[in-house]
């Protein structure tokens, strides 16, 4: 997710604020229940120290000592009630919220499976996962509790001063000036407070950046006596982390001393202008001392609403990020009318084919050629020359900018990704697996695959032997993306994986990470049983694995500028005869098969 | 309750604050007193003011004026005792911060590999806030709540003893409420804790394998699996909640019926005495006053309970000790004068704990000063561990290893690092300039060593590109760079250094064998006199070496250069065939 300005202004706010609503009326009787519930049970809160008055005005004007205990029992009925119906309010409530969070978890996850790897690319994977799960976290942080304690609050100011306005309009008045006073103040308090809270947040994200990537590259600080330095660095982060810390938290819990003081003011000016009009005859000692009790209660409301108004802002900001990701397209899709990939019989025809990643810089040009069915196409070239890129343009991870490719004379722009995808099957450079038993991840290629096909073409990628020897077998859960394997193994793994998707075409990307001689060779091998009656396309990091396609492509700067076989290219002296040679190092004599002694001394260094 | 004493150790760290905090106590029980007192000025009011109808106006006037003075002083005393607060524990988490990762970067490999960089965040970053959080609950909370609700009891007491009782009700039955909640929720939280863990792993595997998941177009399959935890969750999440939401009704109902019951009884009494009355408001007051206290208490103590076992972990750390010590009577080397002629005399080693095989053993041989020296092998055959032993990111288990006869034991640490300089399998950058990046090792550098080192690995190329050059910075974990020119960056930035050891752990994996070969010259040509140990997968990358030290299962099984082994070794030609066999006769004529 990409970092966002804050919403502009109260438009964008109150769009996304409507937007979270209708999250949370999802379940739209339950919250209309929960509210009436909830308005009741404020109701019944607040009568108490209505009856308290009104219990004042008795002893005042002689009443019976049976009406006060009517009065007090009707006191214990109605706080019984206030109990039953905000608890089972905020069960509902409970239930609501963590619908709503479920819901939009949801459609994150469903919508990331659509999205298209541009967005995946853009970033590192942790920025993106901390930025998603940040945003839902500052959202669930306001629905676990300040919101109920928010709508609690409002209704409870609401009957509040609906009970004051019935009971005496002039003194309402004088009680409920206070309010929009501390609106006012907390506004304005927000205004200081709010670039503050999001300096704060980026101090935070920038100290837990630091520490990560000191934490990771711990071994290079030994290595270069680093660590002072990385200690005052430290010295100077953690200090100002702890400045900004101060003052945001300061500013945030001075709102609380702050209501309180407004909310005894309010007490103050209620209790002297009350006692005034009493002394004057035009109260009663009842209605004064109700007021001041419902003055006092005012605290209650305030605080919840404003103290936890943070969160609203929070979560705010984080709804904002995470409906533009919603509201992202895929930029690979289906044509409309795409029809079905028949099955493959494997001739594959590039032409003309442009690509570029970012416009202006084009990775691959004017690239040309024809695999025919079953051949071994071999790819290979300097660093960064484009060769993996022939990959995601093949799959449509990616789509070109000009140019057309076919599969047995279908472009695959007219065809489903579903029908392509599905006959390709693709090893990665990387060997990725779930960390789930070998079977499933087996089993994942294709949807209904038995333990059957999966153990067969576990045999024939040399990986039933290690994997009869793990502590459970096909059973055994692999760890944390395939920990408790080797690399080679795991390689051989997802070479396994691509043989159960049984797919009409390969696509091969080799690892350059660290596998031993003997690993090698099995790799190697289940490459090869994998290409059998296939076309494949294999990228070769080393020449060695591809010294036996059909045709080998070799690309430099985006250009395909040789081909050929392997014997035709090294008669041709040209770019792949110097890139094969350069691998020895100019110590060809001791490598020929005729070479003796008396010969190596003549030969060339 | 759990015993206390690692987080009470930790304010014992700041003891030099004790006044700091004595301030701050004061300020925090005078705010108390203000706010306890306003009930008595409005009782007062009432009692004493309205009551005596125009006589008593003076009275209310001034009982007002009270009431807004002792609130003023509330908001001050309050204010400053927040402020009091968060700095004392903003200050101590800094400290403890501070304090940690300095330990931290005294840390050797070994101890990094007993601690994982996910625990060591998690101490950094959650363990300390916990104890951030407890502070300063208990700067506020700690004294002025048990107070509060000591004060308020006793004033209703004196003032009105006959509603007193009501309190013998209220108060257990509020704090059974807040401690059933307590407990259950810490169960709870950590039902949520797992089942959140759980779904945030789904997502993270997701979106790592983005690209398997595409390839076999299992999108569906995904977004089941995901709803299954997600629900799950949303489960889990749903029951703290609940529990959470058994205390503001409780407190409603308590208020109610205590309420109720002040009404039942002082209201019989006001029958009587008129001025029963105002002790019936003030009642109202404190017990509302009590409830919110026993509140903050509620949360004040789970929160004393986590940070206390933070305080434990983070004790722990500091008191890991690196098994990489320097001498205690070093001897004194200057590196300039350093020759580099390496011996290893019998090495063994093995990782962590006594019983099981060691990774090498039986090492010896020895590297000329100015040598290239290979060591090729299957994976896990030693030969990364064999280099790290030179440095002393690990110390060998017998034997010993000396750089012109000293034992690198003898050497500082300081000194032994200048000497001996690696380049590390993973090409680790640090954001700040390209500039401060290669002149790490040395920073005293000129610029134009900088270039030198920068031309000879193939960098000066694509840096100059851009306009920044080397001002260019970089970003965090280096993502600005491609795999191959970060390489090419950390190969420049050991060359700054001006080794008279050089070891390159398979450092050129990500560039291609042409580029590599330039590399080599050019640091050939550079670091004439530098002894150089290359450890590499590719045998084509080992070919130039004055000697090629072939192993397996941690041992030697042969040393010599090419030629030699190519002639007499079988291990060696089978490696060799099956990298670079196929050249034909054709190919060389």
């Amino acid at each position: 997710m990409s970092a966002s300005k804050a919403p502009k202004g109260t438009g964008q706010k109150k769009g996304t604020m409507g937007r979270l609503i209708r999250y949370l009326a999802l379940k739209k009787a339950k919250l209309v229940a929960t509210i009436v519930l909830i308005s009741i049970g404020s109701f019944c809160f607040i009568m108490s120290p209505i009856l308290v008055g009104q219990a004042v005005n008795l002893i005042q004007t002689g009443g019976t000592v049976q009406q006060l205990q009517d009065m007090a029992v009707t006191m214990v009925a109605l706080a019984i009630t206030a109990f039953g119906t905000i608890f089972l309010a905020f069960r509902w409530l409970a239930e609501i919220t963590q619908y709503a969070l479920f819901k939009l978890r949801k459609e994150l996850f469903d919508h990331a499976q659509e999205l298209s790897l541009n967005v995946f690319d853009r970033q590192p994977i942790g920025e993106l996962m901390s930025g998603t799960t940040n945003d839902i976290d500052a959202i669930a942080a306001l629905f676990q509790g300040p919101l109920g304690m928010i709508i609690l609050g409002l209704f409870l100011l609401i009957i509040i001063a609906v009970a004051m306005i019935i009971i005496n309009p002039v003194m309402a008045l004088v009680a409920l000036l206070v309010v929009p006073v501390i609106i006012a103040l907390i506004w304005g308090m927000g205004r200081v407070a709010n670039p503050l809270y999001k300096l704060t947040q980026q101090g935070l994200a920038n100290l837990s950046g630091f520490e990560e990537e000191t934490l990771a590259g711990s071994k290079t600080i030994i290595a270069y006596r680093y660590q002072e330095k990385k200690t005052d660095d430290m010295d100077t982060i953690s200090k100002d982390t702890r400045n900004l810390g101060v003052k945001s938290q300061s500013l945030g819990l001075l709102i609380g001393p702050l209501i309180a003081l407004a909310t005894y003011i309010g007490v103050a000016i209620v209790s002297l202008v009350g006692s005034s009009m009493l002394i004057h005859g035009k109260l009663e000692l009842g209605v004064l001392v109700t007021f001041i009790n419902l003055s006092v209660l005012l605290i209650l409301p305030l605080f919840t609403i404003f103290f936890n108004y943070n969160y609203v802002l929070k979560a705010l900001a984080g709804a904002v990020r995470i409906f533009k990701f919603l509201d992202e397209k895929p930029i690979i899709f289906d044509k409309p009318n795409a029809q079905s990939l028949p099955e493959i019989k494997g001739e594959v025809i590039f032409k003309d084919v442009d690509f570029s990643y970012v416009k202006g810089r084009k990775i691959l040009k004017k690239n040309t050629f024809t695999a025919k069915p079953g051949e071994a196409i071999g790819l290979c070239g300097p660093t960064g020359a484009g060769k993996s890129t022939i990959i995601n343009i093949l799959t449509r991870y990616y789509d070109i900018d000009s140019g057309s490719i076919t599969v047995d004379g279908h472009s695959i722009y007219e065809v489903t990704q579903q029908s392509l995808r599905s006959q390709i099957g693709v090893v990665l450079q990387e060997a990725f697996l779930f960390s789930d038993t070998v079977m499933n991840n087996l089993k994942y290629a294709r949807e209904g695959a038995t333990d059957e096909e999966c153990i067969a073409a576990a045999k024939k990628a040399n990986c039933d032997e290690f994997i009869n020897h793990l502590p459970e077998g096909y059973n055994t859960v692999l760890t944390d993306r395939g920990a408790n394997l080797s690399q080679g193994q795991r390689q051989l793994l997802t070479i396994a994986r691509a043989m159960v998707a049984n797919p009409r075409m390969l696509i091969l990307d080799e690892a350059t990470s660290n596998v031993d001689t003997r690993t090698e060779k099995l790799i190697q091998q289940a490459i090869k049983e994998l290409q059998k009656g296939r076309t494949s396309f294999v990228i070769a990091h080393r020449l060695s694995t591809i010294k036996d396609s059909n045709m080998i492509l070799v690309i430099n700067e985006g250009e395909i500028v040789e081909r050929g076989t392997h014997a035709e290219l090294m008669d041709k002296r040209g770019f792949y005869y110097d890139l094969f040679m350069s691998q020895y190092k100019g110590k060809v004599s001791s490598v020929l098969p005729t070479s003796g002694p008396a010969e190596a001394k003549g030969a060339s260094s | 309750m759990v015993a206390l004493g690692n987080i009470a150790k930790m304010t014992v760290i700041y003891k030099r604050s004790w006044r700091f905090i004595l301030i701050s106590q004061i300020f925090v029980l005078a705010s108390c007193v203000c706010i306890i007192l306003i009930p008595i000025e409005v009782q007062t009011l009432i009692n004493d003011g309205v009551l005596l109808g125009l006589a008593g106006e003076e009275q209310v006037i001034n009982s007002v004026i009270r009431i807004l003075l002792l609130a003023f002083l509330f908001a001050i005393f309050m204010s400053l005792s927040i402020m009091m607060a968060v700095t004392f524990s903003e200050g101590t988490a800094d400290y403890v911060r501070r304090k940690t990762f300095e330990k931290i970067q005294t840390f050797s490999f070994k101890n990094y590999d007993e601690h994982s960089t996910g625990d060591l965040m998690i101490r950094l970053n959650n363990d300390i806030y916990q104890i951030n959080l407890a502070v300063q609950l208990a700067m506020r909370f700690l004294l002025a709540a048990p107070f509060t609700i000591i004060i308020a009891v006793a004033a209703v007491v004196m003032l009105s003893p006959d509603l007193a009782w009501i309190f013998l009700i209220v108060i257990p039955l509020m704090a059974l409420v807040l401690y059933f909640v307590a407990h259950r929720l810490q169960k709870q939280f950590k039902v949520r804790q797992k089942k959140l863990d759980a779904t945030n792993n789904r997502l993270q595997e997701n979106f790592s394998g983005v690209r398997v998941v595409k390839a076999f177009m299992r999108q569906e399959f995904e977004k089941q699996s995901y709803e299954k935890v997600n629900d799950e969750y949303r489960k889990a999440a749903q029951a703290p909640m609940k529990t959470q939401y058994w205390i503001l009704p409780s407190l409603f109902a308590i208020i109610g019926v205590s309420t109720a019951l002040a009404v039942w009884v002082g209201g019989q009494a006001a029958f009587d005495d008129p001025t029963k009355v105002g002790a019936l408001v003030a009642f109202s007051q404190y017990l509302l006053m009590i409830l919110v206290q026993m509140f903050n208490l509620s949360i004040l103590m789970p929160q004393l309970s986590s940070a206390d076992i933070s305080a434990g972990r983070i004790y722990d750390l500091l008191k890991v000790e690196s098994d990489i010590k320097d001498p205690s009577s070093p001897k004194s080397i200057d590196p300039a004068e350093n020759k580099g002629r390496v011996v290893f005399e019998d090495v063994a080693f093995k990782y962590g704990s006594k019983e099981g095989p060691e990774t090498v053993k039986n090492i010896s041989f020895v590297a000329e000063p100015g040598e290239t020296v290979a060591f090729l092998g299957s994976t896990g055959c030693g030969k990364s561990t064999l280099i790290n032993l030179i440095p002393r990111f690990y110390d060998v288990t017998s034997g010993k290893i000396t750089i012109d006869g000293v034992d690198v034991r003898e050497i500082p640490q300081e000194v032994l690092r200048q000497i001996v300089v690696p380049v590390l399998q993973e090409s680790i950058l640090f954001s700040g300039e390209v500039r401060e990046n290669i002149k790490m090792g040395q920073p005293d550098a000129t610029d134009d060593d900088m270039e030198v080192a920068a031309k000879a690995a193939d960098a000066h190329g694509f840096l100059t590109t851009t306009p920044e050059g080397y001002d260019r910075r970089v970003s965090r974990r280096g993502t600005n760079f491609s795999g191959g020119q970060r390489q090419r960056l950390c190969i420049a930035r050991s060359i700054c250094a001006k080794p008279k050891v050089l070891i390159m752990d398979d450092s050129t994996s990500a560039v291609d064998v042409a580029t590599e070969s330039r590399i080599q010259d050019e640091m050939k040509k550079i670091l004439t006199n530098t002894t150089t140990f290359i450890v590499a997968q590719r045998i084509s990358t080992v070919l130039l070496a004055n000697k090629i030290v072939l192993l397996e299962n941690g041992e030697i099984k042969a040393i010599g250069n090419h030629e030699q082994l190519m002639k007499e070794n079988q291990l060696y030609q089978e490696i060799f065939n099956s990298q670079l066999g196929g050249l034909r006769q054709e190919d060389v004529a």
